[in-house]
Parts: structure tokens; C-alpha cells; sequence
């Protein structure tokens, strides 16, 4: 049996994810944590099993980038470093939580909620890129047309009515503005790719549809933990999460394996 | 089982035995289709004309072989993404499909074009 780079490269992935996800049930929880061994366990290894998900998807995007023009390898690298930090962001928020280090300047001071702002960011200017590189033309790259579009629904969210939260009211509206943020680029970008789909030749295909089905995954994540924040006044959080945030990752998984064996004609 | 052996081997290679579905397999590889608009067009128009499993006539193998070689130089050199090179594209055509395609090139492509200069 003949096995590719690509198709090590998906092995290598998988064995990291597992191994991570294992690992994680050997680590102590800290003296902090007030719920059940398992509970911490199962919370970090769900973490980590998201993060190295989407790790993995930015690694298999890269791996194809070698056949491809500078001008392309450079959206790859904007879009691989957003799912990046996709999964990262969503990890840090609960390795914060379980390691009770929520008082922390980095927290205090709203870094926490920045690489949500960079993903969306890195997502859809890689993916304005890839359509201005195949000539795509579409309201959605037109930069004077989104950012307004940005603006007014971070101030929409930002204002709509919640439940009470714990958080004072700055910091909820903001990170219920920064949820808003993703989920106008995340769409922005979907509407993008799925142009681009209408726009490229047939050997493209599968890749394109993949990374739209990636980003719808990323467009629901963001809405449900947007509506889920404003109806309970504080972000979801449990099994439900998880799953949708590893399927996430899995879908990005895909896209990114569908993109590197485009190189192979 | 099919979607293991999908996975675990490389792309599938298909090999092209007719001079159609090399100028299709090529026009599916140009990132921006708009370019090649008219080739595809053409290419379209060709199929539409010759019914499915019959043979294609000289005449139009000619002129898939002149859409192929215009489809080749677009993704040679002008595809905004990737740089093809020559031989890659070639290797899909089957020996004997090559082999009526560089005959084509070699020998009448000079002449059709001088004919349209």
C-alpha cells in the first residue's frame, strides 16, 4: 500500500489528537478546582482534543502550500494561523477556568477575548485573498462595504437585551460584541468561498466545499454561543460545546486534507 | 472499503483516452474558469455535437487538440494560483493519445495557425 505525505501527515494528526487527549487524564487538578477528578479530566481533554483538531487542519493546509504561488501560500498562511487560533482561543478560555486563572492581567485586561478578534480577522482577509486571486468579484471583498457591516452589528449585539450575568456589563457586551465580530466574518468569508466554489475549475471542488462546510461550522458556533450567552447570561459550557467545537475542528480537519491533495493532479 | 482505499492512496491518476476529456480534465485544473471561458464554450460544444460512446471525428479531435494546447499555455503560465508544468498535464493523455497530440502540435497546429494569422 502506497501511503502519500498527505495521508501521513492525517496519521500523524490523529496519533498527536489522541495522545494529547490521553494525557490530559494524567494530569493532577489543581487544589483551585471544586468539582468532580472526572469532571476536570474530561473538561481538559476535551480541550485539548478541539485545540490539536484544529492545530492538525492548519498543519494539513500548510502541507500543500509548496505547489501553489507565493500570493496563495500567503492566504493559506492567514487562513491556517485563524483556525489556529479558533481552537486555541476556545481552549484558553477553559484552561483558564480549570487552572483558576481567571484574575490574571491577561484576563483582566481582555486579552482573553483578542484571539477570537484575530481569528475572524485571519479567516476572512485569507479568504478575500484566495478570491481576488481567482478573480472572484463579490460585495464580500469590498472592505468599505464589510467593515461598516462589522461595526453595526458589533453594536447591535452588543446592545441587545440578556439575562444578568456575573461579569460587569462592559466586559459581557464586549465579549457578546467580539461573538457578533466572528460570527459577520466567519458568514462574510463563507459567502466568499462559496463564490469561489461557483468560480473554480473542477479539480478545486471538493477543497472549496470542504472549507465551506468548515466555515459554516465556525458561523454556528459562534451564533450558538452568542444566543447561548445572552439567554443564560454566561458563556455554554459543557459536553454540548465540546462536541459541536471538536466536530468544528473536524470539519477544518477535512478542508485542510482536501486542500493538500489538491497539489497531486 | 472504498472510502479507506479514497483515503490511503494517492489521488487516483485517471488516464484520458480521448481528446475530450483531456481538454475537460485540463480546463477543471485553471483556478479562475472565467479565463478559459470560451474554451470551455468550445469544449462544450464539441461534446454537445459528438453523441455519447460514439467515436470523435478527426475533425473534432483536431479541434479539442487545439483547445487542449490553449488550456495547457493558460495554466503554464498565466493560472493566478499554481505554475503547471508541461509534462504533469501531459501524463494524464494515454500513450497513444499523447502521441496524436504532439503529431497535432508538431504539425498541424503551425499550420492552423498561420492560417488564423
Amino acid at each position: 500500500m502506497v501511503m502519500n505525505t498527505t495521508f501521513k501527515t492525517v496519521l500523524a494528526v490523529t496519533f498527536v489528537t489522541l495522545l494529547g487527549y490521553a494525557v490530559s487524564f494524567l494530569i493532577p487538578a489543581p487544589p483551585s478546582w471544586n468539582d468532580t477528578s472526572l469532571a476536570f479530566h474530561t473538561t481538559l481533554a476535551n480541550s485539548v482534543l478541539y485545540t490539536l483538531l484544529h492545530v492538525g487542519a492548519a498543519v494539513l493546509f500548510l502541507s500543500g502550500i509548496s505547489a501553489y504561488k507565493a500570493a496563495l501560500r500567503s492566504a493559506y498562511v492567514k487562513i491556517a494561523s485563524g483556525i489556529v487560533l479558533v481552537g486555541g482561543g476556545l481552549a484558553q478560555v477553559v484552561f483558564l477556568n480549570i487552572f483558576d486563572l481567571i484574575q490574571t492581567p491577561w484576563v483582566q485586561y481582555g486579552g482573553v477575548m483578542l484571539p477570537f478578534v484575530v481569528a475572524g480577522l485571519a479567516i476572512y482577509f485569507g479568504t478575500r485573498s484566495m478570491a481576488a486571486l481567482i478573480g472572484v468579484r463579490s460585495v464580500l471583498r469590498n472592505i468599505w462595504f464589510v467593515a461598516p457591516l462589522l461595526i453595526v452589528c458589533v453594536i447591535i449585539v452588543s446592545l441587545l437585551p440578556h439575562k444578568p450575568s456575573s461579569l460587569p456589563e462592559l466586559v459581557f457586551d464586549i465579549s457578546n460584541a467580539i461573538s457578533g465580530w466572528d460570527v459577520v466574518l466567519y458568514a462574510a468569508s463563507l459567502g466568499l468561498v462559496l463564490k469561489m466554489r461557483t468560480h473554480s475549475g473542477a479539480h478545486y471542488a471538493s477543497a472549496i466545499s470542504w472549507l465551506a462546510i468548515g466555515l459554516t461550522g465556525s458561523v454556528f458556533i459562534s451564533t450558538y454561543i452568542l444566543i447561548g450567552t445572552l439567554l443564560s447570561g454566561a458563556a455554554p459550557a459543557g459536553i454540548l460545546v465540546d462536541s459541536i467545537v471538536a466536530i468544528g475542528g473536524l470539519l477544518y480537519l477535512k478542508a485542510g486534507y482536501s486542500f493538500a491533495r489538491t497539489k497531486e493532479l | 472499503m472504498v472510502v479507506f482505499k479514497n483515503v490511503l492512496s494517492p489521488r487516483q491518476s485517471e488516464i484520458m483516452t480521448n481528446a475530450l476529456d483531456l481538454a475537460k480534465t485540463a480546463a477543471g485544473f485553471a483556478s479562475n474558469q472565467s479565463a478559459i471561458e470560451p474554451l470551455v464554450a468550445e469544449t462544450k460544444q464539441i461534446s454537445n455535437q459528438s453523441y455519447f460512446g460514439s467515436q470523435l471525428s478527426p475533425a473534432d479531435e483536431q479541434a479539442l487538440f487545439n483547445i487542449y494546447l490553449q488550456i495547457e499555455k493558460y495554466l503554464m503560465t498565466a493560472d493566478p494560483i499554481r505554475t503547471f508544468n508541461k509534462e504533469e498535464l501531459r501524463n494524464k493523455a494515454s500513450v497513444g493519445l499523447r502521441s496524436r497530440l504532439e503529431n497535432y502540435e508538431h504539425n498541424l497546429a503551425p499550420l492552423a495557425n498561420q492560417l488564423t494569422v
